[in-house]
């Protein structure tokens, strides 16, 4: 309950910012690598190739900030081959195969410390929201799986390089953390990201 | 503007192309599994004397069936007796004249298969089946408001598990129900699970596989 009003007050803070002083937009589509730290890694210590992600704000205060909103997935996979895994007075001996599948809801501050009009532009940032994680383990005909949401929290920083008045080329390196619950481990996971920034 | 679809097109063909590796099982056999239970209280290691059925108890989507192929059951029983006596365990026919000269524990040893029905609506993504929807005169006789464009494709798989199962003899216990014989505790269950797909060898090569998959788990490999 607590992740979801947080992700209403950012939402509600994003449109505000949107509303009173947006200028120029932007769209970004990018392709995220993902990197397991922390309880995903020990869950599965391969690196994500599976995941596409879109991000879309508004730039405010002369272009040196933008607020938006991110969202995308990520797929983290690994097969353990035939083994034989203990359980409580006994043990299942079968291949094993591992499956986290996470979709961040975002609100994105980011700070730009040159502006816009410079070869390279970087930037820092941070977004809030909510983390919606499906971890399965599937073995032989039988799965385990949790779905639950995070109360999660990305800090980033990153470049784009101007490719031409509307294009940028996007770079950028996001922390994800979706914290700890009730029920279920905290994920943390590192994206290197790569697509492009369309502005308009 | 021509050359931004290009560059975002780039980007999404990445994303889609490598998220075409296969997840998950691509054989069956890769589907397996063998899973053991046991009382951590009963003492394994000693030279213990049991006993076990010639034939195998066949249970059919639910129903204790006779009638059937009992080309396994010879060598599954060959098998399991084989480990058995590498524990250690000796087996032995129990003299019904003399009821009370018990072997420490019997092994039941069971066969289930249950057969699973669906199926699923193929074509486009997002373009099924939908209540009122559609024309009337337009689809298929037996779907009405079908649009025209899939079908459905209809799908079964057998589920077959093999039991073994280890009863007390030495300590029965009361049988809930009223007037009727005293019945001897479970301390170790083992299960080789899987789909009941490809040819008989193929079948019997897995099945072979899990029995000793079992015999290698705890307890008898602590």
């Amino acid at each position: 309950m607590k992740n979801m009003k947080a992700l209403y007050i950012a939402g509600l803070l994003l449109m505000l910012g949107v509303s009173g002083f947006a200028q120029e937009k932007y769209t970004i589509i990018n392709y995220p690598i993902g990197f397991g730290t922390g309880d995903t890694k020990t869950f599965i210590d391969e690196t994500s190739f599976r995941g596409f992600g879109l991000e879309y704000g508004k730039f405010l205060a002369d272009d040196k900030v933008s607020i938006g909103f991110q969202t995308n997935f990520q797929t983290f996979y690994k097969e353990l081959p035939k083994d034989t895994y203990p359980i409580n007075n006994g043990a299942i001996t079968g291949k094993q195969y591992r499956y986290m599948t996470s979709v961040p809801l975002l609100a994105n501050g980011l700070y730009y410390p040159l502006g816009q009009e410079t070869v390279i532009v970087p930037h820092v940032g941070l977004g809030l929201g909510t983390y919606y994680i499906d971890r399965k383990t599937d073995m032989g005909l039988f799965r385990d799986q949790s779905k639950t949401w995070h109360f999660g929290i990305a800090p980033q920083v990153g470049f784009s390089v101007p490719l031409n008045y509307k294009t940028n080329f996007n770079v950028n390196a996001q922390y994800n953390t979706a914290v700890k619950t009730k029920n279920h481990d905290a994920e943390n996971w590192l994206t290197l990201s790569f697509g492009f920034k369309y502005i308009y | 503007m021509k050359n931004t679809i290009v560059l975002i097109g780039l980007v999404v063909v990445l994303a889609i192309s490598s998220s075409c590796k296969k997840l998950g099982a691509e054989y069956v056999d890769e589907l397996d599994v063998t899973i053991t239970r046991f009382d951590p209280e009963y003492d394994f290691d000693q030279p213990l004397e049991y006993t076990m059925s010639d034939t195998i108890v066949h249970i059919i989507d639910g129903e204790e069936e006779d009638d059937i192929d009992r080309d396994w059951d010879k060598e599954i029983i060959a098998q399991i007796e084989a480990n058995m006596a590498a524990q250690g365990y000796v087996r032995v026919e129990v003299d019904p004249n003399n009821p009370e000269d018990k072997p420490d524990f019997m092994v039941a040893v069971s066969i289930i298969v249950d057969e699973n029905y669906g199926y699923y609506w193929w074509g486009y993504p997002g373009w099924g089946y939908y209540p009122g929807w559609g024309y009337p005169g337009w689809g298929y006789p037996g779907y009405p408001g079908y649009p025209g464009w899939g079908y459905p494709v209809g799908y079964s798989y057998k589920v077959g598990s093999l039991l073994v199962e280890y009863g007390d003899m030495n300590n029965p216990v009361e049988n809930p129900k009223e007037d009727e014989e005293d019945i001897y505790p479970v301390f170790f269950i083992g299960i080789v699970n899987g789909l009941m797909q490809g040819s008989d060898a193929y079948i019997e090569s897995r099945l072979e596989t899990g029995i000793e998959d079992m015999f290698n788990q705890a307890p008898f490999n602590n």
